[in-house]
């Protein structure tokens, strides 16, 4: 069956994309809730991707790359500058990089800290007939490294047309990994597609 | 989205990690020298010259001083010709009184509280004659301290081959 926005049908776990693909994640080291998070978060990336068939975005981190790569230009450019010339002479030149470089790393970490923020991922599925209004996917995430259990919390929020809708759902991070650090694929990619399904559903698409 | 394109942009962002660090690292040296209004802001302790004061290995933290330097300072200088400054303190100040465009505002007399006599001789080591120094030579007045925290800098200027071990070490905890 075409998987559309009106008709996402993701696959059952056997015959899914996943089932390989989380090997290349391997084992992460037991108990390290920052390993178990990132693991995860790749994790739905993934099936977002290759099992749900969205189309994700990389604009935010892409302008965050050309922004770092400027950043480092300003920075060691101007360094070298103020090493080569004497002192007194490179001085105004020293301090407009500085400015410069302080103003790019400002609007960096504005991207990191407010836009891009907890998001995972953010993907849009088109309609391929066309009769559907394109339905776009956010995914946030965020740890509750002070509960016993260490909560993971994750928001799906889906907006088709006019319509929005939002899922949340929490889960201890160790749930999804065994003692030895491997990640129990099955058991997440059911849970995250059953929350995808669940969010979108609620956009009244399907 | 394909799978190389993962690994690119995964790539360039461990690759920015390193650089930014470094440029960090560069422009924060080059920030303090603005603020301070010298070339060298923190410089190394790197003889007894000045003990009690300040011994090898202290780190010292410079400016410009705004106002005319006083006997009692304790300066950093870097004479014509030699690579190391010295870092001692002002003995004695003679202010000309004529007022010549080539006339110094000050000329200074410094010497090692540790050392039995006056830096003339230093002065005199490149330059025969030289009785003075002038605030030109000057590099910073200390305003602070920091001590032993310099004695990296000291051992990895002994041994050049632990400061590649230790930023290659940086570099692959960014990576």
């Amino acid at each position: 069956m075409t998987n559309s926005p009106t008709t996402m049908h993701a696959p059952e776990y056997p015959q899914s994309a996943f089932k390989d693909d989380h090997k290349r994640f391997g084992k992460v080291a037991p108990y390290s809730f920052h390993d178990y998070r990132h693991t995860l978060e790749d994790s739905i990336r993934d099936i977002l991707e290759y099992d749900l068939e969205f189309d994700l975005s990389t604009k935010w981190t892409d302008i965050r790359i050309v922004l770092g790569f400027l950043a480092s230009i300003i920075g060691i450019g101007g360094a070298v500058y103020g090493f080569l010339v004497p002192f007194h002479e490179s001085k105004a030149g020293v301090t407009a990089s500085v400015i410069a470089y302080l103003a790019v790393s400002a609007i960096t970490t504005y991207i990191t800290l407010f836009i891009e923020d907890a998001k995972v991922a953010t993907g849009k599925r088109v309609d391929p007939v066309g009769v559907e209004p394109p339905v776009t996917l956010t995914v946030a995430s965020a740890v509750d490294t002070a509960s016993p259990n260490c909560q993971l919390h994750l928001t799906f929020h889906a907006r088709a047309g006019a319509r929005h809708a939002e899922v949340r759902a929490t889960a201890p991070l160790e749930q999804y990994f065994t003692t030895s650090g491997e990640l129990i694929a099955v058991r997440f990619y059911r849970d995250v597609v059953a929350w995808i399904h669940d969010t979108v559903r609620q956009t009244g698409n399907e | 989205m394909n799978p190389f394109a993962i690994n690119f942009r995964q790539t360039l962002l461990q690759v920015l990690n390193v650089l930014l660090i470094v440029s960090s690292a560069l422009m924060i040296w080059k920030g303090l020298s603005v603020w301070t209004n010298t070339e060298s802001p923190i410089v190394v302790v790197l003889t007894e010259s000045m003990e009690p004061a300040f011994g090898r290995g202290d780190l010292l933290f410079l400016g410009k001083p705004a106002s005319p330097l006083e006997v009692g300072d304790i300066v950093v200088y870097k004479l014509e010709g030699k690579d190391i400054p010295i870092v001692h303190r002002i003995l004695n100040v003679h202010t000309p009184t004529d007022q010549d465009d080539d006339a110094e505002p000050q000329y200074l007399l410094t010497k090692g509280d540790n050392n039995a006599s006056n830096d003339r001789a230093i002065y005199g080591d490149q330059q025969p004659g030289k009785l003075w120094i002038t605030p030109r030579e000057v590099l910073g007045k200390v305003y602070g301290y920091a001590p032993y925290v310099g004695y990296v800098t000291i051992v990895m200027n002994d041994y050049p081959q632990l400061k590649a071990v230790l930023l290659g070490a940086l570099a692959l905890f960014a990576l």
